[in-house]
C-alpha cells in the first residue's frame, strides 16, 4: 500500500471532484432513457455546475473538449471501411498520384527518410483542402465502381441519405440534413447527372467533423 | 544602443492603425512602397565561412604565427587555371573584403565521383549585395544551433524571422510564410504561441505536387458543386449535429472551422493552384513554368531545384513574404552516376564534413551558391511594379542560414580529413537592401577564427537576426535587440 500523505484540504476537493465526474456520468445515463428533460443541478459540495441542458445526451456541451484529428493514413482507412473499397486503391489524385503520397504530410503523417519529417504537424491550411479532394475522390470512386443508392422518389432518396449517414458517421441523417440533401438534390435538378449529387452528399457527410475528428 | 522605429515605419504603424478597424481578419493589399521579400537559404550542417569568403591562405597563417600545416588554411590560387587532380586554394576578389576558395576532389558513392569547385565567379558577379558578419554562436547542436539561427536564439518574442517577416508582411498574403525544405530547426515553429496561425510557416513537402493541395482543380465535382456543398455543410448542417454541440468548445474543431471559413476560401479564390503549378501533371502549368524549367532543368529529379522553381512562383505572385529553402540531410542524386553533376548534393549536406572536410564544405557551398544565383537572377528580371525602376531583387533579403562552423585543426598538411563542429563562424546574407561588399568583424590569420567588431568580442546570432529584421524594416522597438542600422540601407 502506499500511503496517501496529500493534505486533507486536497483529499476532500478530490472527493467533491470525483462525486461530480459521477453524478455527470449517471445523469447522462440516466438521461439516455428519457425522451426530454429539463435544466437541473448536479449536486456536490464544493463545485455547483448549474443549470446543465439535456434534452439528448450529444447535446451536453462536454466538459473537456479534447478533440484530435486523425492522421491522413486512419481517414483513408476508415473512408475505405465505410465506402467497401481497398485503402490501397481508394483515392488517386489526377487518376495517377497516391493521395497520402500528396496530401499525407498537410494530414499529420511522417516522412522520416527523405523529408526528414519526424513527427506530425498539425494546422496546416493544406489540411482542409486535403482533407475535402481525399473525400470527393474516394466517394466519387465508390459512386462510380458501386452506384449510389437509388434515388428515383422521395422515399429513395431519404433512404441513400441515411445510408449514407450510416456508413460515413455510423447514425441516420437528422432531419436538417434529410431537407437540405434533398433541397440540394431539387436544385440540381436539370443541372447535372443523379452521381454527382451522390457524391456531394457523401462528400458532405465524410467531412462533417464528426467524420475526422475524435 | 537598441533600435529605433524609423519614420517610415511609423507611417506604417499608423496606417495599420487606421486600417484596423476596417479590417475583418481576411487579405488586405500591401502597399508596393513597403515591400519586402525573406528568402531564407538552408545551409544544412554547418556551413564554413573560413572554408569560403572568409578563408586564410598558408602563407597568411604562417606570416601571423600559425601553422598552416595542422590549420585549415588553404594554399594560394595561382590565378590561372589549377593543374592536379586534388587542390584546396583560395584568393582574394579584387574591389572586395572577401575571399574565394577552389577545391577539386572526389566523393566515393559506390565509385569515385570527381567534382571542381571555384566560388570567385559568384563573388564577382555578387560582392556589391554582399554582407557577411562574423559571428560565435551557441550551440553546436544541429537541430537547436538550425533554430537559434532563425530567432536569433530566442532574441525577440521567440519568433522565426520567417515569422516575423510574414507579421510585418504577410497580412495581404495567402501563404504569408512557406517552408519549401523539411526535417531541420530551421522550418522549427518559434517560441511566441500567440503567433496568429496565419503566420507559422506552411510545410510542401512537394513543390511539384503541392499546389494540387491548394485548390479544387482536377476534382470529379464542378467547383460550382463543390462550393454549394460546402456551404450546405459548414453553414448549414455543421452547426447543428450533435457533435457539434458536445464539443463546441474543441479548439481542435474551432481551427478546422476557422481554416475552411477563411483561408481555404482565400486560397480558392486567389487561384493559387493555376499560378503555381510547374508542370507534369494534367492540369497544366503556371505561364512562368517553361521559363523556370530552363533555369531550373532537373526540377523533377532534384527537390531543392523545385524549390527554388517554387519559392520564386510563390514570391512573384504575392502569395508569400517569406520562403525557405535548401538542402536538408538527405543526399540527392539525379541521372545516372556517369552523368555530369550526377552526385548532386551529398548525404548530411556541409556535415558530410563528419567524412571529408573539403569536400563536404566545397562541395555544398557550390551548391547552395548555384541555387542563390539563379534565384537572383530571377528575382532581378522581375520588375516589383508597372513602373520598372526597381526589381523584386531590390527587395529582397536572402538568408544563407547555417548552425555552426567547423573546427579548424587537421593532420599535417593532410587534404582529406574530417571536421567537428564550432561555435566560431560567420553568416552570409545578400540583398541590395544591405550595405554589401562588405565583412563586419575580421579572422585572426594564426589561428583561423573570426572575431567581432574587434579582436576581444563577437557578434553571436543575435546580431545576424538584428541585421535582417532591420533590413527588412520590422519595428524592433522596445526589444533590446542590439542596433546594426549602420549595415542596412538608408
Amino acid at each position: 500500500m502506499f500511503r496517501d500523505s496529500r493534505p486533507s484540504w486536497i483529499k476532500g476537493r478530490l472527493t467533491a471532484v470525483v462525486a461530480v465526474v459521477l453524478a455527470v456520468g449517471c445523469s447522462a445515463e440516466a438521461d439516455l432513457s428519457q425522451s426530454g428533460g429539463t435544466g437541473r443541478s448536479v449536486p456536490g459540495d464544493e463545485a455547483d455546475l448549474g443549470p446543465v441542458d439535456a434534452a439528448q445526451p450529444g447535446d451536453q456541451t462536454a466538459l473537456v473538449s479534447e478533440l484530435k484529428s486523425k492522421s491522413g493514413r486512419r481517414y483513408v482507412n476508415s473512408l475505405a471501411a465505410a465506402l467497401d473499397l481497398p485503402a490501397q486503391t481508394l483515392c488517386r489524385e489526377l487518376g495517377e498520384l497516391d493521395c497520402l503520397d500528396v496530401h499525407g504530410i498537410s494530414l499529420q503523417e511522417v516522412e522520416p527518410r527523405f523529408l526528414r519529417v519526424q513527427s506530425p504537424i498539425n494546422g496546416l491550411v493544406t489540411g482542409a483542402v486535403a482533407l475535402d479532394r481525399i473525400a470527393i475522390l474516394s466517394c466519387d470512386r465508390h459512386v462510380r465502381n458501386q452506384g449510389g443508392p437509388p434515388t428515383d422518389d422521395t422515399f429513395q432518396r431519404r433512404e441513400a441519405i441515411d445510408s449514407w449517414a450510416r456508413r460515413l458517421l455510423r447514425r441516420d441523417a437528422t432531419e436538417l440534413e434529410q431537407e437540405k440533401l434533398e433541397a440540394l438534390y431539387e436544385e440540381l435538378q436539370g443541372e447535372s447527372d443523379e452521381t454527382q449529387w451522390s457524391t456531394a452528399v457523401c462528400f458532405i457527410f465524410a467531412t462533417l467533423t464528426e467524420s475526422f475528428l475524435y | 544602443m537598441t533600435s529605433r522605429m524609423s519614420r517610415r515605419r511609423l507611417l506604417g504603424h499608423s496606417a495599420g492603425l487606421a486600417l484596423g478597424s476596417a479590417h475583418l481578419g481576411r487579405l488586405r493589399a500591401q502597399p508596393v512602397g513597403d515591400e519586402r521579400f525573406l528568402v531564407v537559404l538552408t545551409a544544412h550542417g554547418g556551413a564554413s565561412i573560413t572554408d569560403s569568403f572568409l578563408a586564410v591562405s598558408r602563407q597568411e597563417c604562417a606570416a601571423a604565427g600559425g601553422d598552416p600545416s595542422r590549420l585549415v588554411a588553404f594554399d594560394q590560387h595561382p590565378g590561372v587555371v589549377p593543374s592536379g587532380n586534388r587542390y584546396a586554394l583560395v584568393r582574394p576578389v579584387p574591389g572586395t573584403p572577401f575571399r574565394a576558395t577552389a577545391w577539386r576532389g572526389s566523393v566515393n558513392f559506390g565509385q569515385e565521383i570527381e567534382k571542381a569547385v571555384d566560388l570567385y565567379p559568384f563573388v564577382q558577379k555578387h560582392h556589391r549585395d554582399m554582407l557577411v558578419l562574423t559571428q560565435t554562436v551557441s550551440s553546436v547542436n544541429h537541430d537547436t544551433g538550425q533554430a537559434r539561427s532563425v530567432t536569433g536564439a530566442g532574441a525577440f518574442r521567440g519568433r522565426s524571422i520567417q515569422e516575423e517577416m510574414a507579421v510585418r508582411y504577410g497580412a495581404s498574403r495567402v501563404l504569408p510564410n512557406v517552408l519549401l525544405t523539411t526535417g531541420s530547426g530551421f522550418v522549427r515553429r518559434g517560441r511566441d504561441v500567440s503567433l496568429d496561425p496565419r503566420f507559422v510557416g506552411e510545410i510542401v513537402p512537394d513543390p511539384l505536387s503541392w499546389p494540387i493541395a491548394l485548390g479544387s482543380e482536377g476534382l470529379p465535382l464542378s467547383r460550382d458543386l463543390i462550393r454549394r456543398a460546402r456551404s450546405i455543410r459548414d453553414e448549414l448542417l455543421e452547426p447543428e449535429t450533435s457533435f457539434a454541440r458536445t464539443f463546441a468548445n474543441s479548439r481542435e474543431r474551432e481551427r478546422w472551422l476557422r481554416t475552411r471559413q477563411t483561408r481555404q476560401a482565400d486560397l480558392e479564390s486567389a487561384e493559387v493552384t493555376r499560378k503555381l503549378l510547374l508542370g507534369g501533371t494534367v492540369l497544366g502549368a503556371a505561364p512562368e513554368a517553361s521559363r523556370l524549367r530552363e533555369v531550373f532543368p532537373t526540377m523533377e529529379e532534384d527537390p531543392v531545384e523545385a524549390q527554388a522553381a517554387m519559392a520564386f512562383l510563390l514570391l512573384k505572385n504575392r502569395f508569400s513574404s517569406s520562403v525557405t529553402l535548401g538542402p536538408n540531410a538527405t543526399g540527392i542524386t539525379v541521372g545516372s552516376p556517369n552523368d555530369q553533376d550526377f552526385l548532386r548534393q551529398l548525404s548530411l549536406s556541409f556535415d558530410y564534413s563528419h567524412t571529408d572536410h573539403f569536400s563536404g564544405q566545397l562541395w555544398m557551398w557550390d551548391r547552395v551558391l548555384l541555387l542563390a544565383d539563379r534565384l537572383i537572377d530571377l528575382l532581378k528580371a522581375e520588375p516589383l511594379d508597372s513602373e520598372g525602376q526597381e526589381s523584386m531583387w531590390d527587395r529582397t533579403v536572402m538568408y544563407f542560414a547555417t548552425e555552426f562552423g567547423r573546427q579548424r585543426g587537421r593532420p599535417p598538411n593532410a587534404l582529406e580529413f574530417t571536421s567537428g563542429h564550432a561555435l566560431n563562424n560567420g553568416v552570409l546574407m545578400m540583398s541590395p537592401l544591405l550595405r554589401g561588399n562588405q565583412v563586419v568583424g575580421g579572422v585572426d590569420p594564426a589561428r583561423i577564427e573570426t572575431y567581432g567588431p574587434d579582436s576581444q568580442s563577437h557578434y553571436s546570432e543575435v546580431h545576424a537576426y538584428a541585421t535582417l529584421l532591420g533590413a527588412l524594416d520590422v519595428d524592433t522597438s522596445g526589444s533590446g535587440l542590439p542596433d546594426m542600422s549602420a549595415l542596412v540601407r538608408g
